[in-house]
């Protein structure tokens, strides 16, 4: 599961993309624990877009485009990775089990 | 009711632009331009001045407390540009938000112009107009986000329901409510209905009443979004 930032957003955010995955060891159901998934990493806006496109972005408006548009994301045929491709056309691979980043 | 999105607006027109020659009373054109230093720069209608510098304490419709909200704000008649800097806040999110809570204060710009007689700075028109330019050039721009309550999974054989706590002010699930405790995302496969009797045989999909998994957010530690009580949508899911 990946949460989406929308709104303002700041090349210091700490996260634009968070992400989950459901458990290995599933909740135990007979004592009613929940399987609240599991954290795997927060991905700031550094780590996807352009260096210089970073530095750049030093203010937001109310009518300021959504930082990922323009942008295009997508799934393996797996689904263990999500391909972000931002407006510059810059691809980044995220390993959705991991969190590790690869640029293409 | 807290105001809208801005409207749509082509490239050709600044912020300013769009405030130049407009007169109107409660800021039907609000637009917010918020540099990372902290300050924020309000543009709205023509001759807006806010009554004075300092702290301002107010409350809003929705039981917000504005009280955190330093104005320091001397507007221009001619371009309707308003500086305001705001102080000791949490988040950006709170930033934002108390901005719109001091707008929607009953605060009568024009009206204390009147009032109070208030002469324009020009060395801060100046300024305010020459950082609104700078920050002011929306390249494209469309409508807010819209708050989503469920998603489905790429292959679509899960969806995602987001279930809030009620905040405190007792609503849930709009966009007036900014203070959700907590946001619970329930992941719930589909319903495939083997084995049973009178099998459905109609092309809708249906949806388990259980969740396989979930995520809760603690939304006080988390940032707000400014349309949706919920910090980060839409989400995606990958199954």
């Amino acid at each position: 599961m990946i949460l989406l930032q929308t709104g303002p957003t700041f090349a210091d955010d700490p996260a634009v993309l968070r992400i989950y995955r459901r458990r290995d060891h599933p909740g135990d159901p007979i004592r009613g624990v929940p399987d609240h998934g599991a954290f795997v990493r927060d991905i700031a806006l550094a780590d996807l877009w352009p260096v210089e496109r970073t530095k750049a972005m030093t203010s937001w408006w109310s009518g300021a485009p959504e930082w990922f548009e323009g942008g295009k994301f997508e799934f393996s045929p797996d689904s263990r990775l999500l391909i972000v491709t931002t407006r510059w056309r810059n691809v980044i691979q995220i390993n959705l089990e991991t969190g590790s980043l690869t640029a293409r | 009711m807290l105001p809208g999105p801005p409207p749509s607006h082509s490239t050709s027109r600044t912020s300013a632009q769009r405030a130049i020659g407009q007169r109107v009373q409660v800021f039907p054109d609000l637009d917010l331009i918020h540099p990372a230093n902290g300050n924020i720069f309000v543009t709205a209608s023509a001759g807006v001045v806010w009554p004075g510098r300092g702290r301002r304490y107010c409350r809003t419709r929705l039981g917000h407390d504005c009280r955190w909200v330093a104005l320091h704000g001397v507007a221009p008649v001619s371009t309707g540009v308003v500086q305001v800097t705001v102080t000791a806040f949490q988040n950006r999110f709170r930033q934002y938000a108390a901005i719109l809570a001091a707008i929607r204060c009953g605060i009568d710009p024009l009206h204390s112009i009147i009032q109070r007689g208030k002469v324009v700075n020009m060395s801060r028109l100046l300024s305010s107009t020459f950082v609104l330019l700078s920050y002011g050039l929306p390249t494209f721009a469309s409508a807010a986000f819209p708050c989503v309550n469920a998603v489905s999974s790429n292959d679509r054989s899960f969806m995602v329901l987001v279930e809030r706590t009620a905040g405190e002010d007792g609503r849930v699930n709009t966009r007036e409510s900014t203070n959700s405790h907590r946001v619970s995302l329930r992941v719930r496969p589909k319903e495939t209905f083997t084995n049973v009797r009178g099998n459905s045989v109609s092309p809708a999909t249906y949806w388990t009443d259980w969740a396989t998994w979930s995520v809760v957010l603690d939304t006080n530690q988390m940032k707000n979004d400014l349309g949706c009580p919920l910090p980060s949508l839409p989400m995606m899911v990958s199954s």
